[in-house]
């Protein structure tokens, strides 16, 4: 027995360098996994957090979702619990855990990519990978996925992978650990976290770059597996039984995709099917989007989120009352407005909110109100001889010398008083580049 | 069921736990029972084969036994063993690749030929599973052992888990009889054990994975490699391989080893080897010597004229070639060994007349370094065949590994775009190194353990770290399965 203690020890002291990792990942999964995962931490804390706010509308879907819905837009009380990679699978999880610690919403948005019907491509990587989920709601995956042998889930030894991911072996986060290198990703992550706050969940394409238009698609096939039928249906199943309006959005695709006539007959029929099966719920297809609106073939940008959030706004009206900007919207929306990168985006940025865009250019400077024609030196901003005055005499802000054909283009928040973007545009028909 | 995966992490403790707890004469069966478990992880139905194999073996050796005096009845037992374990061997692993050649022919005789596919999965580890099962046949049939009348201890020989499904291919003589034997607990042993099956981890994950990512991204796409990207290619080849096979006998040889029981020596640091002949007196010496002792020698040998020797000897190496896979790269690369194996024994009286003429003194390090190196440029010349998927990609990377005109890729920087980057490519180095000094010892007939055991803490301790830490750290490109699990 003695020697069995002695081997054990030395075993564990031989293994130490290992063991010191392995309490690592345990321990501090914010400090080395990749910027993504902070937004899964992030949704799980939410969701299984009781508040006191109350949230009347929920956004549930996957990355085309999450980047889609902006809650800072739509209104105060709603928020976008979408996730990238996830399907209808994790989604019928995700809205059990936020009933379990909310009160059911008014409304539930929910909205996936085609693919997300076929297949779990992000199960292993993003689902397992996380810790999102509870063992007990995995395990029901898994054995779900068994019923319908669902492989992009059943790999060739799942449950050894369930458990190496379970038991946070060093081999499933080895990866991230070297790139992220130690505690090297901690206050990147916790930024991450603080931005989901703000702009209550969306995270994808925030800060993202455009889309070049890419290559002509076509789809002539819409289906669901059986496995995303199930999970679909007690997704539905679930906002009904809670008395939640069920609407079901197909989002806008960039103008290089279209949809065969055999696609828009199998997506009708599948929907009017569900239609009959869950009275009350609505269908939408919004149609195309100009590919400025998006980040890649998928994804609404910043500015495509704005537009569709709009528009589903003015669809709706009923689920968004109109309502002042709070606090929260106005700092969401001003980090938004931070990440613009066409001048005439911000034009609608602005529109029906109260800020102020600044024009200048060598002929002199104009200014657009985003309520109308309030004016801007009622408020108490004065502009003189290039000089672009706050209320405060001493708190002045001087614009720079244009360039011949250049345009320096000013947001000023009315809300915070404040200037809240700047950048310098060359004018090119309606089109404002930024300027090198 | 991997050696690096997790499911074998949880495996070992429970089985090696197990075993000592249990009493002894029941010790044999739980090592049954928990080696079917490890095969079964792959494909619970291919147990039978395995089970076949061995209840044909077995039958083989009882009825030898009861026949003995009578050879030709004997002859008779033994072709039966040989045609029935053959003939699994041949329908599981090579009836798809015959038809794929008969085929072939008949396209190119532009004859009308359906030729069948069978849908087949082959299963893991049938060359070495039935080539240990049927030289116990070949050893009873000698008298070199007696027949085994415990099935379960038999059972136990031809499936013992550690060296189930790479070997090394364990002959009864020394693996059965071990079995005979009650093991209790001995620290030392299974300490020794344990650093043993470390030292594999290290070759396995830090060495051969790493070259392993190289390796797969060249020969992946070797059309729009060339040059020095394919002798690195091919160089680092040689290494995983090497640390890959051995990498896997050393783990075999210490889970063994823990659970009291010694396999064989499968390498001998054969590029060190200065012939050919030496190589293979090095490399995979299990299979090697199950060749000679089975195949070359009753074929006559080296007995008889020097033509039937070269006979013999190329039908060897055409074996060993398809026993490692079949496909036509696997047999050229057999016979490109036996032809090596000729052409130095036609080539040695002409040399040593050279080097006497030349007076070159050929005991001395620098000759014996030359040897090391031609010995490894032909050896890796070969292992490109083996590598490949086909002859025509393996005669385009050899033809296209000689055009030299990017020998600047070390200096360059554009040796990182090969798929490993610069930390992967140091540690790669660093563990190089550490095999380099480790091969250097044992070549000395140092026993490393041993004078590792006897250094100060603190230096065993920062050895025993730095492994751990680069295992570690080889977590995240591992994954590879061992290469010789396809055979």
């Amino acid at each position: 027995m003695k020697n069995v203690i002695k081997l054990l020890a030395k075993g564990a002291l031989v293994m130490l360098p290992m063991l010191v990792i392995y309490i690592y990942i345990w321990v501090s999964p914010m400090a080395f996994m990749d910027e993504e995962i902070p937004h899964y931490l992030w949704n799980k804390e939410k969701t299984n957090t009781p508040e006191d706010r109350y949230y009347d509308t929920i956004i549930l879907g996957d990355s085309i979702a999450n980047a889609a819905y902006m809650p800072e837009i739509l209104s105060e009380t709603t928020i976008n619990l979408s996730l990238g990679g996830m399907t209808p699978v994790e989604n019928y999880y995700i809205l059990q855990d936020w009933l379990s610690s909310h009160s059911a919403p008014k409304v539930c948005y929910i909205s996936f990519q085609d693919a997300h019907f076929l297949v779990d491509d992000c199960f292993w990587s993003r689902t397992m990978y996380t810790h999102r989920f509870r063992r007990e709601q995995i395990r029901e995956i898994i054995r779900t996925a068994e019923v319908y042998r669902e492989h992009s889930i059943l790999t060739e030894h799942y449950w050894m992978d369930v458990l190496s991911y379970e038991l946070r072996l060093p081999n499933k986060y080895m990866a991230s650990l070297l790139n992220g290198g130690f505690n090297q990703r901690y206050e990147t992550n916790k930024e991450e976290q603080r931005l989901d706050e703000l702009h209550g969940g969306r995270y994808i394409a925030r800060d993202a770059k455009g889309f070049d238009g890419g290559h002509k698609v076509v789809l002539d096939e819409f289906y669901v597996n059986p496995l995303f039928e199930d999970y679909y249906r007690r997704l539905i199943g679930l906002c009904v039984d809670q008395g939640i309006q069920v609407r079901l959005v197909k989002l806008p695709h960039p103008e290089n995709v279209s949809f065969t006539e055999e696609y828009r007959t199998q997506f009708y029929e599948y929907y009017e099917i569900l239609k009959q099966d869950y009275p009350g719920i609505t269908v939408d297809w919004i149609p195309t989007y100009q590919k400025e609106c998006f980040v890649d073939e998928n994804h609404l940008s910043n500015y495509g989120a704005l537009c569709f959030s709009s528009e589903i706004r003015k669809l709706y009206p009923e689920d968004f009352p109109d309502a002042p900007l709070n606090e929260q919207q106005v700092a969401a929306v001003n980090d938004s407005i931070s990440y613009v990168r066409r001048g005439e985006e911000l034009f609608d940025w602005i529109a029906g909110r109260d800020y102020t865009l600044f024009l200048r250019d060598d002929e002199g400077v104009s200014s657009v109100s985003g309520l109308g024609d309030s004016g801007v030196q009622e408020e108490g901003y004065v502009l003189e001889n290039g000089l672009f005055l706050k209320r405060e005499p001493n708190e002045a802000w001087k614009w720079g010398e244009p360039e011949m054909g250049e345009v320096t283009m000013v947001v000023v928040d009315h809300y915070n008083d404040q200037v809240v973007y700047q950048q310098s545009f060359w004018r090119e028909k309606d089109m404002y580049l930024i300027a090198e | 069921m991997l050696f690096h995966s997790a499911g074998f992490l949880l495996f070992f403790p429970v089985v090696v736990l197990i075993y000592f707890i249990i009493p002894r004469k029941i010790r044999n069966l739980w090592l049954l029972l928990a080696s079917y478990y490890f095969y079964m992880c792959w494909n619970a139905k291919y147990a039978l084969l395995l089970l076949t194999s061995t209840v044909i073996t077995y039958v083989s050796g009882i009825l030898l036994h009861r026949a003995e005096g009578r050879l030709a009845l004997k002859k008779w037992i033994v072709a039966g063993s040989f045609v029935l374990n053959i003939g699994i061997l041949f329908y599981y692993k090579y009836i798809n690749f015959l038809l794929g050649l008969l085929g072939d022919l008949a396209r190119t005789l532009h004859i009308e030929l359906q030729v069948p596919v069978f849908d087949i999965l082959l299963p893991v580890g049938i060359s070495f599973y039935i080539f240990q099962a049927l030289s116990y046949t070949m050893d009873v049939y000698r008298g070199d052992i007696y027949a085994e009348k415990n099935f379960f201890r038999y059972a136990l020989f031809v499936s013992f888990f550690p060296q189930l499904v790479a070997g090394p291919i364990e002959r009864s003589k020394n693996l059965l009889k071990q079995l005979a034997e009650p093991k209790s607990f001995d620290y030392e042993r299974v300490r020794e054990g344990l650093l043993l099956m470390l030292w594999g981890y290290f070759l396995k994950l830090v060495i051969a994975d790493r070259c392993a990512v190289l390796v797969n991204t060249v020969y992946g796409d070797y059309t729009s490699y060339h040059g020095f990207q394919l002798v690195l290619a091919n160089v680092l080849f040689a290494v995983q391989i090497y640390g890959d096979f051995m990498g896997y006998s050393v783990i075999a040889k210490g889970a063994a080893k823990v659970l009291g029981y010694e396999l064989m020596e499968n390498f001998s640091q054969p590029y060190f080897a200065v012939s050919i002949r030496e190589f293979w007196r090095r490399w995979h010496i299990s299979l090697s010597s199950w060749l000679r002792d089975y195949l070359y020698i009753p074929l006559g040998g080296s007995r008889g004229t020097k033509g039937k020797k070269y006979r013999n000897l190329m039908i060897t190496f055409l074996v060993s070639g398809l026993w490692h896979g079949a496909n036509l790269t696997f047999v050229f690369w057999g016979a490109l060994h036996g032809l090596y194996q000729i052409a130095e024994e036609l080539l040695t009286p002409v040399c040593s007349r050279w080097i006497q003429r030349l007076r070159i003194r050929t005991e001395t390090f620098s000759f014996r370094c030359l040897q090391c190196l031609k010995t490894f440029f032909l050896v890796d010349l070969a292992w490109i065949f083996f590598r490949a998927d086909t002859l025509s990609s393996a005669a385009v990377i050899l033809k296209e590994s000689f055009n030299w005109s990017n020998t600047g890729l070390l200096l360059n920087g554009g040796v990182y775009e090969l798929g490993l980057d610069e930390r992967n490519l140091s540690i790669l180095a660093l563990a190089l190194i550490a095999l380099a000094i480790h091969s250097v010892m044992k070549e000395l007939r140092w026993n490393v353990q041993e004078r590792l055991s006897r250094q100060n803490a603190v230096f065993r301790y920062a050895l025993y770290w730095s492994a751990v830490l680069l295992i570690t750290f080889s977590l995240d490109i591992s994954g590879q399965e061992f290469i010789y699990f396809q055979f």
